[in-house]
């Protein structure tokens, strides 16, 4: 497992809760039958956007810099290695929600979806969208 | 109308150089007692048919991603040639209770592996199946069916 993500507070977020693993199958009738193949639910998603970012030192204080996720990125071996969240990734969020949605049980680790996409806007100031998978560990 | 089915399947398997390994396939990252026994999570997958009236050994595949414990699987089987394997199936609530006796209990003899870049494929073979369908083979004769056509016309009174 990669160390932790950059302890930041993104300028948004969205966020999909997971599900379970089920199939269905509907018959000519309309007729439907699912089956479910496990007790847990996988596939979590989390968009987070740093705009306006520096590309090196923060703008702001937990706003973050463009070196450190993309540190972060390499260090995970891109999409390969889980890590934990750390709770500035929710800033904003009562803590109530955020105990219903991030990691409900135990076993979710993230990963990169896909690499972090960063946008210049600025000399030395970026915006960078990293999207995050929740998925089932064992 | 709506209904939902939860199945899961124990697989027990005794390799022939290994101990026995237990393995279940829908309480994540849990172990379960069942039969007496505790089985882990293991993510695999059963294909195949189980049986028929041919009685021709009907071969079913289990698929494993190819992790750890797979490769072992393999090596203590002697590529699973010589494993025998039962795979119980049991309906799940959905508050997690396993009901006995309401699925297949199959009995089954390893017969290979195949592995590719991502998964392991044991193979088996059902231990025991119908000998024939037309055991036993009484041939049809004058002395018990009377003059008989020449050719296939043959009418069931």
């Amino acid at each position: 497992m990669a160390r932790s993500f950059p302890n930041f507070v993104p300028s948004s977020r969205k966020f999909d809760m997971g599900d379970y693993p089920v199939k269905a199958y509907r018959s000519l009738s309309g007729a439907i039958v699912r089956r479910v193949f496990g007790n847990k639910q996988f596939g979590y998603t989390l968009d987070l956007e740093f705009k306006n970012i520096g590309d090196t030192d923060e703008l702001k204080q937990h706003s973050g810099n463009v070196v450190d996720i993309v540190d972060h990125y390499n260090d995970a071996d891109g999409t390969v290695e889980s890590f934990q969240l750390n709770d500035r990734t929710f800033d904003g969020m009562s803590a109530q929600l955020q105990a219903r949605t991030q990691t409900p049980h135990s076993k979710i680790t993230w990963r990169y979806a896909e690499p972090p996409k960063i946008t210049s806007v600025h000399p030395g100031i970026s915006t960078v969208s990293v999207k995050l998978v929740g998925e089932l560990d064992f | 109308m709506d209904t939902t089915i939860r199945i899961c399947q124990f697989f027990h398997i005794d390799t022939k150089n290994g101990p026995n390994r237990r393995y279940q396939n829908y309480f994540i990252g849990e172990s379960k007692s069942f039969d007496s026994n505790s089985y882990d999570f293991a993510p695999f997958q059963v294909q195949g048919g189980i049986a028929n009236l041919n009685g021709d050994n009907e071969q079913v595949q289990v698929l494993f991603p190819a992790t750890q414990y797979a490769i072992r699987l393999v090596e203590e089987g002697d590529g699973n040639r010589l494993s025998r394997l039962t795979i119980y199936t049991r309906y799940v609530t959905s508050s997690g209770t396993i009901m006995e006796k309401t699925g297949y209990d199959n009995y089954l003899v390893g017969i290979g592996a195949t592995f590719s870049e991502d998964t392991i494929e044991l193979r088996f073979r059902s231990a025991l199946d119908g000998v024939t369908p037309n055991l036993p083979a009484n041939r049809l004769s004058e002395a018990n069916a009377g003059i008989l056509p020449l050719d296939s016309q043959i009418r069931l009174a």
